[in-house]
């Protein structure tokens, strides 16, 4: 805890003067403790209105944007704060349309609040971003086609997520691959604190700006969270950590331990809870990773068509070699 | 000759989290008619500067003719002219 005091001032023109000081709290959020009580509901845009705008291209430094319905792709290129905006993707589109797009942003560092991203074309990926320039992202819904969320910053350009919903989106005809997230190789650092990966495939209306997105029946995505690599240019990936996120969905929910390439280093994954909806088990985790005190959030029989498990929630789920 | 009177309030009230945008609503009155300048600094605990991300004028609202209370009954000033910013910022 911690405080942050405003003066304010007022001069009449003939000199008068008159200041008051407010001294404000600043603290951890109160009522959020894990991942697993994010939802598309509880986070992301707010219930001020907000005016539509077509696709930005942000290139001023401490450029700041608020109460936004922005249609298009938006582009990062500058020092920017995003509030309550609510980011509709360009539809149809392949990869060069991405909703939010930071890449090679030349030390830039994009900040978004209470904000929902969603693409609206299924083969391509939501929030894009990779090479020199940040992002932090709070209390924010992401939902993407082939991928939520793609990461791939360098070492020194790290990413944080908090209180974010975190999807895969899947309507009929989309390209079966969907990860909630991808980290690609090359990624040098990111956090994520409080998250919910929903790595689902949910079925649906077209367009994914039109409806919210349940749980219950959704087949699965490819997974939660993948690491992957490019097995023709393969690249480290290092220091990501989950602390008290909630992942569900997929073959593997924690699909971290990657074919190709160099095994991932400095992987943390702890306090963190486990959906039932998994095609091949929870995890596939490699020795870079460090595994503490993850759990079932619910008991029951998992969807683990190869093997079926039953499991009890708040039950250990086991680790490397577990 | 009087110095402008400063009220303050903000949204949201209470302990708020870091990244929080804070919305203050800044009222002065001046009795004398006089136009009002306004000037804002923050600074957090360690006494580095807060981060003010934004800051616009929303109204500009002159008031004629109002009426306060003092101590041997009510007194009417005129012209008082009351002035009305909000500025916007992140903790």
């Amino acid at each position: 805890m911690y405080n942050v005091e405003y003066t304010f001032t007022g001069t009449d023109t003939a000199g008068e003067t008159a200041s008051v000081t407010v001294s404000v709290p600043v603290g951890e959020p109160e009522g959020f403790t894990d991942g697993h009580q994010i939802t598309q509901q509880n986070v992301g845009k707010t219930s001020t209105p907000r005016t539509v705008v077509s696709s930005l291209n942000v290139t001023v430094d401490g450029s700041v944007y608020e109460n936004l319905e922005i249609h298009g792709q938006t582009t990062i290129r500058a020092d920017c704060e995003f509030h309550n905006c609510d980011f509709i993707g360009p539809k149809p589109a392949m990869n060069s349309n991405y909703t939010i797009r930071n890449i090679h942003a030349q030390s830039a560092v994009a900040k978004f609040y209470d904000c929902h991203v969603t693409s609206r074309a299924g083969n391509t990926k939501c929030v894009t971003g990779y090479g020199n320039g940040a992002m932090e992202f709070y209390r924010c819904v992401i939902r993407g086609g082939t991928d939520g969320l793609f990461i791939k910053p360098e070492p020194g350009f790290p990413y944080h997520f908090e209180d974010c919903f975190i999807g895969a989106v899947m309507r009929a005809g989309d390209d079966p691959h969907a990860d909630a997230l991808q980290i690609d190789g090359g990624t040098g650092g990111a956090t994520f604190l409080r998250c919910n990966f929903a790595g689902l495939n949910y079925p649906g209306a077209d367009d994914p700006t039109m409806y919210d997105l349940v749980l219950e029946g959704a087949e699965n995505g490819n997974a939660a969270v993948i690491i992957s690599q490019d097995s023709t240019n393969p690249m480290l990936v290092a220091n990501v950590s989950f602390e008290r996120c909630h992942f569900d969905g997929g073959n593997y929910i924690l699909s971290i331990d990657p074919p190709d390439g160099f095994d991932p280093e400095n992987i943390l994954v702890k306090d963190c809870t486990f959906g039932l909806s998994c095609q091949y088990g929870p995890r596939d985790i490699g020795p870079g990773t460090t595994w503490i005190n993850n759990t079932w959030l619910i008991g029951g029989p998992t969807r683990h068509q190869s093997q079926d498990i039953v499991v009890v929630a708040g039950q250990q789920v086991p680790g490397q070699g577990g | 000759m009087a110095a402008p009177v400063i009220t303050v309030t903000r949204t949201p009230e209470g302990v708020v989290a870091p990244g929080t945008q804070v919305t203050f609503t800044v009222t002065a009155v001046d009795s004398d008619a006089r136009s009002v300048t306004y000037s804002f600094t923050g600074t957090d605990s360690t006494g580095a500067a807060a981060n003010v991300s934004h800051s616009i004028v929303v109204s500009d609202e002159v008031t004629i003719d109002a009426t306060v209370d003092d101590p041997n009954g009510e007194a009417t000033l005129s012209p008082d002219v009351s002035l009305t910013n909000v500025w916007h910022s992140t903790v």
